[in-house]
């Protein structure tokens, strides 16, 4: 049976906290908590070295009195702030015309970004949001709980997608509230206008903060499985291109990579970690490998 | 030289060509530009090379012109459309019938031969089947050949039809009609005909018919279309028929010289009929052969139906009216039970006789009027109607072996009721062909189209 959840049964379900909490429970049954070890970390108990753990995690005075390796483990003694970042300009409505029905790049942020949340109020820290389109701007301060988690999501359904991602000057009050030490999650497809959304990362970053970069994009986008002439139409621009769909797919999958590759480069120079996301794709897989390569990267 | 054409073999099936709407409906509310879809960043496309209007406009409309070829293929191939190949001839053209060339002195062969090598180009060919050409070589190698009983009219016809002769036709035939078999061809062109007498003593002239008719004087039409009727009879089978034409007012019996005695008279009753006939008739040397009635009284409309004719195949008509039958003999104490030739689908008599001594007594209730029945505006009516009036089979004999005239033969040319016989060839496996490569253009140029644009 599979083990994820078909996006386009959770596209049908219209609850969002529902969903959120569906594909975070399915996926973190049977993950392991999290224990990390580290400066503030509470000690909470030693267990046998299994291969692939740091050797910087040995109890080195243990092994001297009991001539095996041990590691140490704690629990994490104080909660984080995490501020989910969504981009909301139109390029973020495109879908895959492939799989009718199926959510599109804007909507799978959303609950995307409502399971997210949903695990870090779980775990107890503090989440906060910020949607940015055009001239809108939608923000739920960070805190936890429960009940702070409800507001969120009613304040993430009421957020639209529209115009362009906006300069930094427009947000500048907003950026600087990110720039506190905590975890910013940007969901967004990277496409911008001139640099504005490089200008936006270069910015948060600037600060101790940690950015995580997630980075949405839909299966006809990647494959170009277009047939015959298309009108392309830029949802941000209005702007329309005609092209024969088999002349343009070279053109289309070379000009994908080179941005990705720009992509990649920049935010490898600032130390921010990229994860690229099918849409067509079971959310709950895209979470599980995304938690997983975290887990070990900490 | 060869002409090629085109024909069907089903023409109804052509109503399939309604399809076509088809295509062309979907094309006209299908006019897209092109497919819209919205991305997110057009510059992934920017430098792909981009294609005018008129290019995807060039592509739908070859898509069009593709969907309207396979479904006028379709109707084409249901109405079975095949080649007819017509041979065009430019020199002259001689034909001999049989019956000629078995009676033919050598003198006459040489004229004919010489008259072929002096004309290059020109064909001399036998009236019989597979067309033997004639020369001193055929002659030579084949006896006389006997073909007395061959019928030269559909020969001569299928040649005039099937080879375009650009030259002069002759037909060499003996005037016995009997070659000519028993029905009138209507050809497609004018020929010369050289009928010769045969060396051997001609057959006794046919029997002198005479007819009478005898017409009220609302029928005149009637009776111009029964006297075109004896016309060709006369020019054709009887060349000794006569007739003349009286008024019913002024007609009395007996009857002289009377064999056929044609009626178009409206019956008032029973009595009036009866008190026509001589009171000791059937009487010697003054009753007619064939006394025939022709629709009495007219009759209200009825619903319109096709009669077979029993004993002329093929052949059947259109009857829009019919009256009531003309009974004056029924009752007459003479008479024996009506014999009914020809009815109706409702079993109502059309056509009925019965024979009083030597008399025939024949009723025909219907009219020799379009109106009533398109019987009168067909090739082969003359034919049965002589048919009908001659009943003995010695009869047929003894007509079909009167002379003929060259005056008869000619000027006859009226286009043939007959099917066409030029040689035909099916189309239906290169339209069959042409259907499935146009299905995969259409695949092909189908799947590079754009869909509706949204």
């Amino acid at each position: 049976m599979e083990r994820f959840i078909d996006p386009l049964t959770l596209a049908r379900v219209k609850d969002l906290p529902l969903i959120a909490r569906t594909v975070a429970d399915g996926f973190l049954y049977g993950l392991q908590q999290s224990h990390q070890r580290g400066v503030g970390i509470e000690f909470s108990q030693y267990r046998a070295y299994e291969p692939g753990d740091p050797l910087g995690h040995i109890d080195w005075k243990l092994f001297a009195r009991s001539d095996r390796y041990f590691v140490r483990e704690a629990d994490r003694e104080s909660e984080i702030t995490i501020w989910f970042v969504l981009d909301a300009s139109a390029s973020m409505q495109m879908a895959s015309e492939s799989k009718p029905g199926s959510w599109n790049k804007f909507e799978y942020a959303r609950h995307l970004l409502a399971t997210l949340s949903y695990i870090g109020q779980m775990q107890g820290d503090h989440v906060g949001l910020l949607a940015l389109g055009g001239n809108h701007q939608w923000m739920v301060p960070a805190a936890s709980g429960e009940r702070h988690w409800h507001r969120l999501l009613k304040q993430l359904t009421a957020v639209h997608s529209t115009a362009s991602f906006p300069s930094t000057t427009a947000v500048e009050s907003a950026i600087k509230r990110l720039q506190k030490p905590g975890l910013v999650i940007i969901i967004s497809d990277f496409y911008q206008l001139s640099d504005e959304l490089n200008e936006f990362i270069k910015q948060v970053s600037a600060g101790h903060t940690e950015v995580v970069a997630m980075q949405l994009q839909c299966q006809d986008e990647l494959t170009f499985s277009y047939k015959g002439a298309i009108r392309f139409e830029d949802l941000e621009t209005g702007e329309q291109v005609l092209v024969s769909s088999a002349a343009a797919r070279k053109t289309w999958l070379d000009a994908l990579a080179s941005h990705q590759r720009e992509l990649e480069s920049f935010l490898q120079k600032s130390r921010i970690g990229l994860t690229s996301i099918n849409i067509n794709e079971p959310m709950d897989r895209a979470l599980y490998n995304f938690l997983v390569s975290r887990q070990r990267a900490l | 030289m060869t002409q090629a054409g085109l024909s069907l073999v089903n023409p109804g099936a052509m109503w399939a060509l309604l399809s076509l709407l088809i295509p062309l409906l979907i094309h006209l509310f299908n006019r897209s530009r092109g497919r819209l879809v919205k991305i997110g960043h057009i510059d992934l496309v920017r430098r792909a090379k981009q294609l005018q209007v008129t290019e995807v406009r060039l592509s739908q409309w070859l898509l069009l012109a593709t969907r309207l070829g396979i479904f006028a293929l379709l109707a084409l191939l249901l109405a079975g459309l095949s080649s007819s190949t017509i041979t065009t001839r430019q020199h002259t053209a001689i034909y001999l019938s049989p019956a000629w060339l078995e009676n033919a002195t050598q003198q006459d062969l040489n004229g004919i031969l010489e008259r072929s090598k002096a004309e290059p180009g020109s064909t001399i060919q036998l009236l019989a089947p597979g067309f033997p050409a004639i020369d001193e070589g055929w002659l030579a190698g084949h006896e006389t050949p006997s073909f007395e009983s061959t019928n030269i009219w559909p020969l001569l016809l299928e040649k005039l039809e099937s080879e375009n002769h650009a030259g002069p036709v002759e037909v060499h035939a003996t005037d016995f009609a009997g070659q000519f078999g028993r029905h009138r061809p209507a050809l497609p062109r004018p020929v010369n005909w050289k009928l010769s007498h045969p060396a051997k003593p001609s057959m006794t002239n046919s029997q002198p018919y005479h007819a009478v008719v005898v017409y009220q004087s609302d029928r005149i039409a009637e009776l111009k279309r029964l006297e075109n009727v004896f016309t060709v009879i006369k020019e054709y089978r009887l060349p000794a028929l006569t007739w003349e034409s009286v008024a019913a007012d002024s007609f009395s019996f007996p009857c002289a010289d009377c064999d056929w005695l044609i009626r178009m008279v409206n019956e008032t009753s029973d009595e009036e009929w009866r008190g026509e006939w001589p009171a000791e008739w059937p009487g010697p040397g003054q009753t007619p052969l064939v006394v025939l009635t022709i629709a009495g009284q007219a009759s209200n409309e009825r619903d319109f139906e096709y009669i077979d004719v029993p004993f002329y195949p093929w052949s059947r008509f259109g009857l829009q009216q019919i009256s009531e039958p003309a009974d004056g003999l029924t009752q007459h104490e003479l008479g024996n039970e009506w014999q009914v030739l020809v009815k109706t689908g409702q079993h109502e008599p059309l056509l009925q006789q019965q024979r009083i001594g030597n008399t025939r007594l024949i009723q025909f209730n219907s009219r020799l009027d379009p109106a009533w029945n398109s019987l009168v505006q067909q090739a082969e009516f003359p034919e049965l109607f002589l048919q009908l009036l001659l009943d003995e089979d010695r009869e047929m004999e003894r007509f079909a072996e009167a002379r003929i005239s060259v005056d008869a033969l000619q000027g006859h040319h009226a286009p043939p009721p007959f099917e066409t016989r030029a040689e035909k060839q099916a189309l239906h496996r290169w339209l069959a062909l042409s259907l499935v490569l146009l299905w995969i253009l259409e695949r092909w140029l189908s799947e590079r189209r754009p869909r509706a644009s949204r």
